[in-house]
């Protein structure tokens, strides 16, 4: 993914400019913090953008990774995913469909929403037996009407539609 | 102070104690388990049903469900990588790894049985420090904040990962996003855009859920796995035992993490997210197996776990002694000690002792029985992981989008969160670490409102206090300690060639 650290640290360049111009504009005490991180994350999301830009200069600062961070790479799991073309299609397409999960708790609310998209998931995107991709829904939507609305009557999202 | 600690037991030795604590203690795993339940919200929702009841009774329900939470919420950081509370956040990074080897159950006992030996050092000190709480209290103020906390932000290099300026620059954005909200001291709103769900911040669920667990799920569904990546071998007895073991085992790790949970504790509005991430990041730094943290270590699981609950110990020595709640929980039970007829303050620590010991003898015992029943459901709970992704990827899901819902009750936190999902994404394939910027979230708040105050109260020099001086010296211990490590390093890498 060389491109996607171009854009990233590109982007995060950007997005710190555009953070200090707006600090700026605050008054002394409001503005002390924001300045004191904003101005040295100019200078890194800076560096970092010319590093990947230029791969002269990558081997150049190799260096300022410490041992230490080194010894501790990849941590968090952040170790980098490998470069699949077709790795990458389907994770995005996972943010597709959570963008589904969102689209229906936003329209129908969360308590029939939510259920609902684990039945259109079940039923296409795993292709599952009708006992789980009706059975798994039904149980979602009875534990949380059982926890949220019953028992600790805490309020869920509603939904557009019922609004 | 014999007789008060014994009439304090007595206190608790009847049947409705007993079981209101159970209660309290199921409550608090459910709150814990669910992201964006937090403790806070269990306490609220079981103070009405105080309203009548004994001291003692009370305080069991509502400390067992405070006590309870803790654990809750290291059993969804290990089984999806998604901490149910902030205080588990750290729990996630070698907690899930571990499930994905498998060793699910493994990850879960040790993660109760740090638990309970947390929750009995931060036990031991609150009764140590009975007779000399007040006077300890009255030595600590801003400055010793801001410096703890600033200790805090130097693990952003620690937990970074290869390199230093991609850390640095993942530690200045979550710095800059607390940022966002109402300036502590003039009130000015910033960076809100005129937003006024932004006013209060932006909340640390959304930010979790969308770093860590939702690019979980993506790679999870891309790969089509179950979260355990290979077969179980031997049975999850084995593995509870051989957590059990493995605690107690690294006894030095989790004795050296409990004093910091407590530490952290006493000091108000520093909160368990920090005693976590502070543990994590000490224990990734002095730790014999710090080569394998963020792959399963052991001492990584352990760490921010016996931290947060030996928190709790510390927490209350403020609440107590002062009425200083240690944190928004402890500011709901300091609610809850007052309705039952508790006055926080000197009173408790003279006539009211026996209460104050009674509520200590509660921290103990709901630790030991909040462990007790986590080892009991370790296995059946471990099993989750051997589901196929297709089955439980929907489920994850939607408890990450309730989760994130549930945090303040905005629907925008669940675009927060899918936002923070792709950028994660995107931070997790392009080698940037997501941990520092966790800590730069929690943090940077504190340090702001609390070197503000320090300068106001105590001027330039407020650092030359002796507490102060100590924290100093620990900060430049901190940041000098990489640099003369890779030092060392590099005269015995040059020295062997």
């Amino acid at each position: 993914m060389r491109w996607g650290r171009h854009v990233l640290s590109g982007a995060l360049f950007l997005a710190t400019a555009a953070y200090v111009w707006l600090a700026v504009g605050y008054k002394p005490t409001p503005r002390l913090f924001p300045l004191a991180v904003g101005i040295p994350m100019l200078v890194l999301t800076a560096l970092q953008t010319a590093i990947e830009c230029v791969p002269r200069l990558s081997t150049k600062y190799a260096a300022l990774g410490t041992v230490d961070a080194e010894r501790l790479a990849g941590k968090a799991n952040d170790r980098v995913a490998e470069d699949d073309p077709r790795q990458t299609r389907k994770e995005l397409a996972a943010f597709l469909w959570l963008g589904l999960a969102v689209g229906a708790s936003m329209l129908l609310g969360m308590l029939w929403g939510i259920p609902l998209f684990i039945f259109i998931f079940l039923k296409l995107r795993s292709a599952t037996r009708w006992t789980i991709a009706v059975g798994l829904p039904l149980g979602t939507l009875g534990v949380m009407y059982l926890l949220f609305v019953r028992v600790f009557q805490i309020p869920l999202y509603a939904g557009l539609l019922w609004e | 102070m014999i007789e008060a600690a014994l009439d304090g037991m007595a206190m608790l030795l009847s049947v409705k104690s007993i079981v209101l604590m159970l209660v309290g203690i199921v409550v608090g795993l459910v709150f814990g388990a669910l992201p964006g339940l937090s403790g806070q919200t269990a306490l609220a929702v079981l103070l009405p049903f105080t309203l009548g009841m004994d001291p003692a009774a009370a305080m069991s329900l509502l400390l067992g469900a405070h006590v309870a939470v803790e654990f809750g919420g290291s059993v969804s950081a290990i089984l999806i990588n998604t901490p149910g509370t902030g205080q588990a956040i750290a729990t996630c990074w070698d907690g899930y790894p571990m499930a994905q080897r498998g060793e699910a159950a493994r990850a879960l006992s040790i993660a109760a049985t740090s638990s309970a030996v947390g929750g009995l050092v931060g036990f031991a000190v609150l009764v140590a420090c009975i007779p000399i709480m007040k006077r300890t209290l009255m030595a600590i103020a801003s400055p010793e904040y801001f410096l703890a906390a600033f200790v805090g932000l130097t693990f952003i290099v620690v937990l970074g990962g290869g390199s230093l300026i991609k850390a640095l620059i993942s530690g200045g954005l979550g710095l800059m996003l607390a940022f966002v909200g109402l300036d502590p001291i003039t009130s000015v709103p910033r960076f809100t855009f005129g937003q006024l769900s932004l006013w209060d911040g932006i909340s640390l669920v959304p930010i979790v859920v969308g770093l860590f667990a939702l690019p979980e799920v993506a790679a999870l569904l891309a790969k089509g796995e179950s979260i355990a990546r290979i077969e179980l071998h031997g049975s999850q007895r084995g593995l509870i035992w051989q957590g059990i073991k493995d605690t107690f085992s690294h006894w030095w790790v989790l004795l050296q993490c409990s004093a910091l949970g407590v530490f952290i504790g006493i000091l108000p509005g520093l909160g368990g997210t920090v005693a976590n991430l502070a543990a994590y990041g000490l224990a990734a730094r002095t730790s014999p197996e710090r080569d394998t943290f963020g792959q399963g270590a052991i001492d990584g699981i352990l760490a921010p776990e016996s931290a947060n609950n030996s928190k709790e110990g510390g927490d209350l020595i403020p609440t107590i002694a002062l009425g200083i709640p240690g944190g928004a929980g402890m500011a709901i039970l300091l609610g809850a000690f007052v309705m039952v007829g508790l006055t926080p303050g000197p009173e408790m620590l003279t006539t009211g002792l026996s209460h104050t010991f009674a509520i200590a003898w509660i921290l103990a015992i709901a630790n030991l029985l909040t462990t007790a029943i986590g080892l009991l459901c370790c296995a059946p709970i471990a099993r989750l992981c051997f589901l196929p992704v297709q089955i439980l990827a929907p489920a994850i899901m939607a408890v990450c989008l309730v989760g994130a819902y549930l945090d303040g009750g905005q629907i925008e936190n669940v675009f927060l969160a899918v936002g923070f999902g792709l950028f994660g994404y995107l931070m997790r394939r392009t080698g940037y670490p997501r941990a520092p910027m966790i800590i730069g979230v929690v943090l940077g708040r504190i340090v702001e409102r609390y070197l503000h105050m320090a300068l106001k109260l105590y001027g330039r020099l407020f650092f030359l206090r002796p507490i102060s001086l100590c924290l100093l010296a620990v900060v430049i211990v901190t940041m000098a300690a990489p640099a003369l490590y890779a030092r060392t390093m590099r005269a015995n890498a040059g020295a062997g060639r």
